[in-house]
């Protein structure tokens, strides 16, 4: 099925164009991923910004500095900007940067839809931003957006749900590039066993994006016509159910977390042998570990629902379901452990961000196991509880991946080593705050303190103090995280074509940087 | 394969794909409602 | 270097879990007072350990690994990258420990869901924000409300120490009321957007979805005050609408119940009154105070695209029974709750005599409880 030939005559070997519009028309790969990258930092930078002033009103019990109601309206969008602005942006950053090049290919199959797909996320954002300033402010119902709730909004309802769409578009638009792309634009000679796993886990995860996303889609355009046109999906008065959204949400939003961590779960899986110099331990169950998560991710859904009132044989599948994706997540810690065991570590800046994702990782991973038991959960849900476990495993597990990948890829991108001792600076004021930002989170919701409260009774004073002292530190870390990409793409000491000792992959047969078009002509693969 | 056969094997791996999305949109409103 | 700070990032982590294991630190979850809260702490206690061992080995070996297998201690690479038999065995071990820990929680669960037999029922209906008790059978209803003290010092800027109010921001004007030892059924509901009913000491939290009706329950055989909040966000005051349980032995729960139905006597009189305007304007200023001022500030003026002023409002100025109608069925589709259940006849007829006459607006009329009870 993969085949590809000489797509360039070499005659018009032109560079890019010059200027702002090559930005603007780019079908470019490479220029593309950037162009996602550093959309994704602006927005990790704009939640990080709204979490700065969640954790600074919750700092001390009383109301200091917010209305409720636009604390609510933080807590909304700085999920919404983070989950959809930040780490999906920047998993198909690396996407387009990566999997052309790994598969020996010459570009992504559909490079003007690749650009499309970019290219609505600044509008998007701009919509969704611009509900700050509408009569009734951005949306404050949660990014769960659960109705009756949600319907309450103001103005800025019709463009979140406008913003949505869009969102899901691009999304699906560039999921299909995706599975297009690894399909049918592989080298000759790369058989599917023999990808990368990061090229694997993605090829997956865009199998969940179609799948999911139209759904999210249905959901949203069903709050849209039971707000303006009458409808009563969700209205028990015109026989509907606001249960139902939840199933329909979480339908989208279970696999929609998986989608979150496997690209991670990829990049952590080339850091590791790089940096062990030791090949990827159990690649054949790696891939069969990441199909039985992607799967079984269609049938837990509602294990974000025990307390809504679900019959109990519902509640005993949902929890069996939820325990059982343990095994194969399992799987992959323990493989990963078994890469480094008895190789010759180095510990470089990416490998010290993977090092810690899976430690921290494999941390939100217990406290999901005890929310996936039912009857524990009833005192978890929507909980503090919760909002650690949920951090964990994106924060130090899909972001920390992701910035693993721009200290392992930079040197590669730019031809610019970063430095390594602001780099080695930067991962331990991060991990250190970082931990101190959530761990106590765990304790708050075991004690009693429910999640989305701008305010909170006295004996929660002490943990939400350190948690936030933690969020200041972590923030200010990702401000110096800013600093040293850009002072990398600047300049630096001058990256060799290998960059790392024990890589190994096509990206390091290319030049740092690579040629503006790579593998024109396609690879030998051995 | 040629670059116009090369293009051809694309657009139909993409209507495929399309169609699947439509699938799960459409079946949402179909399946996942009463 | 490096191992140095990850042991000591690992002993602080174990020092943590062991204290985790104290309940009342204020670190775990709470053991509770009812046998449901017990089987789930112990749920709780159980897989926690489950995860404190698997972390302990799986970390342990990854700091192993760290320090004796780093370059710069001069290891040579091996090879090995494949084990069917490592495969399978973790895969199984992982299997055989969930299904350990699958068994005791299908127990809780199946004992939590059996609702039959409850000695008396207390419906339970979320409103935005507040919770509301009936007593069935009984006669008894009434609102429970977040009580002044903390209401006062949680405004925006009160300047107010929030460690000077007792039990800030956990206490209500109207606590329920429940006999100790006794099966207490909960039928709840909402009124209009999902809140969630949470009192972390029963064990167990459960949703209250507008249109359809949970059922849960609750046995507590120490009489004392249970405290817990609401559990699902439901707009600007989710984090102050708590709830408070007061369990008493059944000789004062008794009691207690005699003296809310003779209360209930005396309210209905007194709606057959005829209030005089000084009257009605000085009750209805309390129950703006307690009623309205959330959205529309204590000054009337609302906030601006989201919550519509009174002062000078077309409705709070113009026709009255447009005016009542207003506060009596709110409007639907915004947080303008419908107050009919809420308050009686004397309460709303003072509330509008209180709008039209106060807050910079100067209409002159008033509204007489007599009125009110007419358009029920």
């Amino acid at each position: 099925m993969a085949t590809v030939t000489d797509l360039h005559d070499d005659h018009h070997d032109h560079g890019p164009a010059k200027g702002l519009m090559r930005w603007v028309t780019t079908t470019n790969h490479k220029d593309i991923g950037t162009l996602y990258l550093i959309f994704a930092l602006v927005m990790f930078m704009v939640g990080g910004a709204m979490a700065m002033v969640i954790r600074l009103e919750l700092f001390q019990p009383g109301l200091q500095f917010v209305d409720p109601g636009f604390f609510n309206q933080m807590t909304t969008v700085h999920a919404l900007v983070m989950i959809f602005g930040g780490v999906m942006p920047a998993f198909v950053g690396l996407a387009n940067w990566m999997l052309p090049i790994m598969i020996g290919g010459p570009d992504m199959a559909l490079p003007r839809m690749n650009n499309w797909s970019f290219w609505i996320l600044p509008f998007a954002f701009a919509m969704l931003l611009g509900t700050f300033f509408m009569d009734g402010g951005a949306p404050a119902g949660g990014w769960t957006l659960y109705p009756p709730l949600v319907l309450q909004g103001g103005d800025g309802f019709s463009f979140m749900i406008f913003a949505i769409h869009m969102m899901g578009i691009s999304s699906v638009m560039g999921a299909i590039n995706v599975i297009v792309t690894i399909l049918n634009m592989r080298a000759p000679g790369m058989t599917l066993m023999k990808m990368p796993l990061f090229v694997w886990t993605w090829f997956i995860t865009a199998y969940l994006l179609i799948a999911v996303m139209p759904v999210l889609a249905g959901a949203v355009t069903m709050l849209l016509t039971d707000r303006f046109y009458d409808t009563t999906f969700f209205s028990a008065a015109g026989g509907g159910d606001p249960v139902l959204f939840q199933h329909i949400f979480w339908f989208f939003g279970h696999p929609e977390v998986y989608i979150l961590i496997l690209p991670a779960f990829g990049v952590i899986s080339a850091i590791i042998p790089t940096f062990a110099r030791k090949p990827l331990f159990g690649y054949s169950s790696m891939v069969y570990a990441t199909s039985s998560i992607a799967f079984l991710s269609f049938i837990v859904w509602a294990h974000h629902m025990f307390t809504v009132g679900l019959p109990l044989q519902a509640e005993l599948f949902f929890m069996y379901a939820t325990m059982l994706i343990a095994v194969p997540t399992g799987v992959k810690v323990f493989n990963w452990i078994s890469t480094m065991w008895k190789g010759s570590l180095t510990f470089e800046t990416p490998m010290l961000f993977a090092i810690g994702f899976v430690i921290m990782f494999t941390i939100g991973g217990f406290s999901g196991l005890m929310l996936a038991i039912a009857p524990a959960d009833f005192q978890y849900h929507d909980t503090y509880f919760v909002v650690a476990h949920f951090h964990y495993v994106l924060v130090t597990g899909a972001v920390y991946s992701i910035m693993a990948s721009v200290y392992y890829w930079i040197p590669k991108w730019t031809g610019n080593m970063y430095s390594e001792k602001l780099g080695q600076w930067h991962f331990w004021l991060s991990t250190i705050s970082v931990n101190i930002l959530f761990f106590p989170q765990h304790f708050l919701g075991l004690a009693g303190m429910p999640r989305r409260i701008p305010d909170y009774s006295v004996q929660f004073a002490e943990f939400n103090m350190w948690s936030s002292i933690g969020g200041f530190a972590f923030g200010l870390s990702q401000v110096f995280f800013c600093y040293i990409v850009y002072k990398t793409i600047k300049g630096g000491e001058k990256a060799t074509d290998q960059v790392w000792e024990g890589a190994e992959g096509l990206e390091w047969t290319l030049s740092s940087p690579p040629p503006y078009h790579s593998f024109s002509k396609a690879p030998e693969i051995k | 394969m040629s670059m116009n056969e090369q293009r051809k094997k694309n657009l139909i791996t993409v209507a495929v794909l399309v169609a699947v999305a439509l699938a799960f949109y459409l079946g949402s409103f179909i399946f996942l409602t009463e | 270097m490096i191992k140095l700070k990850q042991l000591f990032a690992g002993g602080l982590v174990l020092t943590f879990l062991s204290s985790v294991a104290q309940a009342e630190y204020g670190l775990n979850l709470p053991l509770g007072v009812t046998e449901t809260s017990k089987q789930v702490y112990d749920l709780h206690m159980l897989i926690l350990w489950v995860c404190v061992v698997i972390g302990v080995i799986v970390f342990g070996a990854m700091i192993y690994s760290m320090i004796y297998h780093r370059k710069s201690r001069g290891a040579v690479a091996s090879q090995f990258h494949e084990s069917m038999t490592a495969e399978i065995i973790w895969t199984v071990i992982p299997f055989v420990i969930l299904i350990v820990m699958a068994v005791p929680a299908t127990k809780v669960l199946i004992e939590m869901h059996d609702t039959s037999e409850a000695d008396m029922k207390i419906k339970v209906t979320g409103y935005q924000w507040k919770w509301r008790y009936e007593y069935i059978g009984e006669g008894v209803d009434f609102f429970s409300t977040l009580d002044a003290a903390s209401n006062e010092a949680r405004k925006l800027g009160s300047d107010i120490d929030p460690s000077t109010v007792e039990n800030y921001l956990l206490n209500v004007d109207n606590p329920l009321v429940i006999p100790a030892g006794k099966k207490v059924g909960f039928l709840l509901t909402a009124s209009d957007v999902i809140h969630s009913w949470w009192v972390p000491d029963f064990g167990w939290k459960k949703d209250a979805i507008p249109g359809f009706v949970n059922e849960a329950w609750v046995k507590v055989d120490e009489p004392g005050v249970y405290r817990g909040q609401c559990a699902e966000l439901c707009g600007r005051d989710h984090g102050f609408m708590p709830i408070v349980v007061e369990v008493k032995s059944q000789a004062d729960y008794e009691t207690w119940l005699a003296e809310q139905k003779t209360g209930v006597a005396v309210a209905q009189v007194d709606v057959l009154k005829e209030l005089d305007s000084a009257e009605l304007n000085s009750k209805g200023k309390d129950i703006y105070n307690a009623n309205c001022v959330a959205c529309h500030q204590q000054n009337g003026q609302g906030v601006p695209g989201v919550f519509p002023a009174i002062t000078g409002s077309t409705i709070a100025t113009g026709d009255i029974n447009q005016h009542i109608d207003m506060i009596m069925n709110g409007k639907a589709g915004t947080a303008m709750a419908a107050f009919k259940e809420q308050l009686n006849d004397v309460e709303l007829a003072a509330v509008v005599t209180y709008q039209r006459n106060s807050l910079g607006n100067n209409v002159g009329d008033v509204v007489q409880p007599t009125a009110i009870a007419a358009l029920r």
